[in-house]
């Protein structure tokens, strides 16, 4: 046959030899290969490319950012997956009331916490300096051990003797042992106050104050170790909440279970499978995809586009969870206030506001953020102004920035968001004329740094677990607070705090709280950057979340529909 | 070399690993204490008073000098405590014991995977120079040296989980719902064998195939490398011109002499590969959640988890003197010119 001949009858296709075929054929094949990627990575692909849920109906997947610290609820203060599961295997003697409510113009679930109701306990009552706790009757611990008022007596004095973080909510709240803590009789607690107090009744309400069983404790103890401080921070005790520890993977999975034992009522859900996945990015996917049904800190860039998705929903919580920019007062050029008011107004809050938090974030212009007692922006006159900064720059003797030490910013290296607010402060702090560098650092050095109060400036979060505002600046502006990090130190608002922290004068504590605020927004410590919401995404099918303070999950009051 | 000869060795070379094993834990334990950060500040966030802070890193030997530090961890660890982690709050030896199977199991099957593609692919690209085989040979190592493993597990995840929907997403070595039972051996592969459970065996395969291919990947690059240089060295030695002349079969000449005699650096180099894949798979796992070693010192080491850093790196120097020795073993058992 003839090379003319090879040719079609329409002759639109030319001659091909058998490498030519080959190499077409591979090229054809390349594309296939390349044009599902291209889709995959392609931007409009993320809203188009999700199914429906695989997980069963009474179980609910959390994919969550890390794994358990400690299940010693005496000890966790990094994990929010090991306070999660404390907070579900284990009731407090009180809890807060659930109310609709509404925070910078967002509706949802959340509790007032100044109303106090009761959990383990049926009843409570103050008299005087003590408040009596009267335990409910048919609580047990989910091995069936009946709850009685000595027990969560002897639950506490280990509480007390730990000496951590519940020990620390308790001492604020003038409890300052475990001898102020006795059973009146089987049922009836007493919890005695040095001074009468409106934080005991919130600080009781946290995870921390779980009480294990003595039963349990004796099991483990050591001579060395009478509490099994050890043994409980690797196991999690038999608890006396909705759900109970099924199974624990380290590094992969929690999973709680339904308690057949509980005295509430009994959770919807048969199953909780927290699975570990430290990647945000993969969390999401998951989620996309039906793998999971929620997922925890997910990304905030990408809220939006979660948000377009019809088969997920992103639930938005203005919290008081307060973002700061700090300077160390004992570190020039910080030492002077003028240079610390001219940051302030240098800081391009909008900016911070919309392109680092898009919008998933509230306006903060007090130390006492959005939803909190007594916040009170009216004091804030620091809206972003060059010109005034330059003129408060010149003030403190360093006109357009001329004679300031260098300053640097730190931030910790697995926060994005703080990342990019730091770099747009810098731009802006340039253009006063301030050499200033950003410096990132791993989560553990920024720990030890800031808590040894060697930074220089930086950007932080808190958020305060318990809802009160003399709670709140006890640790942050109180001159010997351990986390005062920027050692800012005002005789006037540490007076106000001894005054009010303690006080039964319910509206002598909010006038109080305010002017502690004008005080501190005068004196500039900290600028408050953005209040950032607390995010959670899930399937819509999902529902009965319930924002709490303390951010942890309370999967009782969950279901799927 | 006699049985005798190689027992002798391998008993030496096993009294080796002692110093160089003290060397690695010094270094690590002085890395550690110069870099900032320390575990109590972490544990304790601010809830403590300094008082308190101070007793609990007494307790920790953390306000000891650094030589003293030391000697209570090697102290510590003659008696087989290997110290307790502050991020997991389990003792490191538990810790240790529980995530090396998962990485075990993945680096094991990804080396294996990229044994079985890299080392025919570095035969053929040898004997057949220049040719179509050859470029891809090239394409591969350039790629597999140059592509970022987390770039090359991400788009693998955007395809095949994301989009085709054909594998399991990255919830590790299980799916997002099944639990796993107690393990036997801890690999997942071996244990639903042991117990007859083939959904799960399926499931565990399933869960390996992404990480697996994505460390594959990148280990082919250097045994591929490192076979076709070494085959093309070889194929044109006087020995393999000689058998070709004999008339020998040229499957012979290839297999027989040449790959034999080039196998020796391709075998150290897949030892190198292993044990760094062993200790260095950190982003693999961070991208399948996968429960291993990797995850479990990346964490460590951010969060200046010291016993936890000391007990890995103990670890992994220890599988890399095994597998050293194995490799020496195995070079004597290959080439009847190496005396110990």
């Amino acid at each position: 046959m003839s090379e003319i001949e090879r040719t079609d009858a329409s002759g639109l296709l030319p001659s091909l030899t058998r490498r030519q075929v080959l190499q077409i054929g591979a090229a054809a094949t390349a594309l296939g290969a390349v044009q599902p990627l291209l889709m995959a990575c392609s931007p409009a692909h993320g809203t188009q490319q999700t199914s429906t849920s695989s997980t069963p109906k009474d179980t609910l997947v959390v994919a969550v950012e890390g794994d358990v610290d400690t299940f010693d609820p005496a000890f966790t203060v990094g994990s929010k997956p090991a306070q999660t599961t404390i907070q579900n295997t284990f009731d407090q003697l009180t809890q807060y009331k659930q109310v609709n409510k509404t925070v910078a113009g967002v509706n949802f679930t959340g509790v007032d916490t100044e109303s106090i109701l009761g959990m383990l306990a049926e009843s409570v009552e103050t008299q005087g300096n003590n408040v009596i706790f009267t335990i409910r009757q048919g609580a047990s611990y989910s091995d069936g051990t009946a709850i009685t008022a000595p027990l969560i007596a002897d639950g506490y004095k280990r509480v007390m003797d730990a000496k951590s973080v519940s020990y620390f909510l308790l001492a604020m709240a003038a409890v300052p042992d475990g001898a102020h803590i006795r059973a009146l009789d089987d049922r009836r607690l007493q919890i005695s106050m040095d001074a009468p107090n409106l934080l005991l009744m919130k600080n009781n309400t946290m995870h921390n104050t779980s009480s294990l069983d003595v039963k349990d404790i004796k099991a483990h103890a050591t001579t060395s170790d009478p509490w099994a401080f050890d043994y409980f921070k690797k196991h999690l005790a038999p608890g006396n909440g909705p759900f109970v520890l099924d199974e624990y993977v380290s590094g992969d999975r929690i999973v709680l279970k339904a308690n057949p034992s509980y005295y509430g009522d009994k959770p919807k859900l048969a199953r909780v499978i927290q699975k570990i996945v430290p990647d945000a990015n993969e969390r999401e996917l998951l989620l996309k995809r039906g793998q999971v049904d929620m997922i925890m800190v997910p990304p905030v860039k990408d809220l939006n586009s979660l948000k377009e998705d019809p088969n997920l929903k992103v639930m938005s919580f203005p919290n008081p969870r307060n973002i700061f920019f700090e300077m160390n007062l004992k570190t020039p050029p910080f030492d002077k206030k003028e240079v610390r008011q001219a940051v302030s107004y240098a800081i391009p809050y909008n900016n911070i506001l919309k392109d680092v938090y898009h919008g998933y974030a509230q306006v903060n212009r007090s130390i006492i953020g959005n939803g909190m007692p007594s916040s009170d922006f009216s004091f804030w006159s620091y809206n972003t102004d060059l010109k005034k900064a330059a003129d408060l720059l010149a003030a403190a003797g360093y006109p357009r920035g001329q004679g300031a030490a260098p300053i640097t910013i730190t931030v910790r290296a697995d926060w994005e968001e703080a990342e990019r607010s730091a770099i747009l402060i810098q731009a802006n702090l340039k253009q006063l004329g301030l050499n200033v560098s950003v410096q990132k650092v791993a989560f553990a050095p920024f720990n030890e740094q800031e808590q040894g109060k060697k930074l220089q400036a930086w950007i932080d979060e808190w958020l305060s677990w318990v809802n009160d505002p003399w709670y709140h600046m006890s640790w942050i502006v109180q001159s010997d607070s351990p986390s005062n990090y920027t050692s800012y130190s005002n005789p006037r608002v540490d007076a106000l705090i001894k005054q009010w922290t303690l006080s039964l004068d319910q509206a002598g504590r909010l006038a109080g709280s305010k002017q502690a605020q004008q005080i501190v927004v005068d004196d500039a410590p900290l600028a408050f950057l953005v209040g950032a919401n607390w995010n959670v995404v899930m399937r819509k099918n999902v529902q009965g979340y319930v924002y709490y303070n303390d951010e942890l999950n309370r999967y009782a009051y969950m279901y799927k529909t | 070399m006699t049985g005798s000869q190689l027992l002798l060795y391998g008993a030496r070379r096993i009294l080796f690993i002692v110093p160089v094993l003290l060397v690695a834990l010094f270094l690590t334990f002085a890395l550690t204490r110069v870099v900032p950060g320390n575990p109590i500040d972490r544990v304790t966030g601010p809830y403590v008073s300094q008082e308190h802070r101070a007793e609990l890193k007494h307790q920790a030997y953390l306000d000891r000098p650094f030589y003293e530090q030391f000697a209570f961890y090697l102290r510590d660890l003659a008696q087989g405590k290997m110290g307790t982690s502050y991020t997991t709050a389990q003792d490191v030896s538990t810790d240790l014991r529980q995530r090396f199977p998962a990485t075990f199991e993945l680096v094991t099957y990804a080396i294996l995977l990229s044994i079985l593609i890299a080392l025919p692919l570095g035969v053929l690209a040898a004997i057949k120079k220049d040719s179509w085989i050859d470029q891809i040979a090239r394409v591969v190592s350039v790629l597999g040296v140059s592509m970022p493993i987390f770039w090359l597990g991400l788009i693998l995840l955007y395809i095949f989980f994301y989009y085709l929907d054909w594998l399991p997403g990255p919830v590790g070595r299980t799916g997002s719902v099944l639990t796993s039972a107690q393990p036997i051996t801890g690999f997942l592969t071996v244990d639903s064998l042991l117990r007859g459970d083939l959904g799960q065996f399926g499931q565990a395969w399933r869960a390996l195939v992404l990480p697996c291919v994505t460390l594959a990947f990148v280990a082919m690059a250097p045994i591929a490398r490192m076979t076709r240089a070494t085959m093309a060295e070889a194929m044109q030695s006087d020995y393999v011109r000689t058998a070709r002349s004999l008339g020998l079969p040229f499957r012979v000449v290839v297999f027989r002499y040449a790959l034999r005699n080039a196998l020796i650096p391709i075998l150290t180099i897949i030892a190198a590969v292993y044990g760094y894949a062993l200790g260095g798979e950190v982003l693999v796992e961070i991208i399948f959640a996968w429960p291993g070693l990797g995850l479990y010192s990346y964490n460590a080491i951010l969060s200046s988890d010291f016993p936890a850093i000391q007990g890995f790196v103990l670890l992994v120097t220890l599988l890399y003197m095994m597998i050293y020795l194995l490799l020496d073993v195995l070079t004597a058992a290959l080439d009847p010119r190496v005396k110990y």
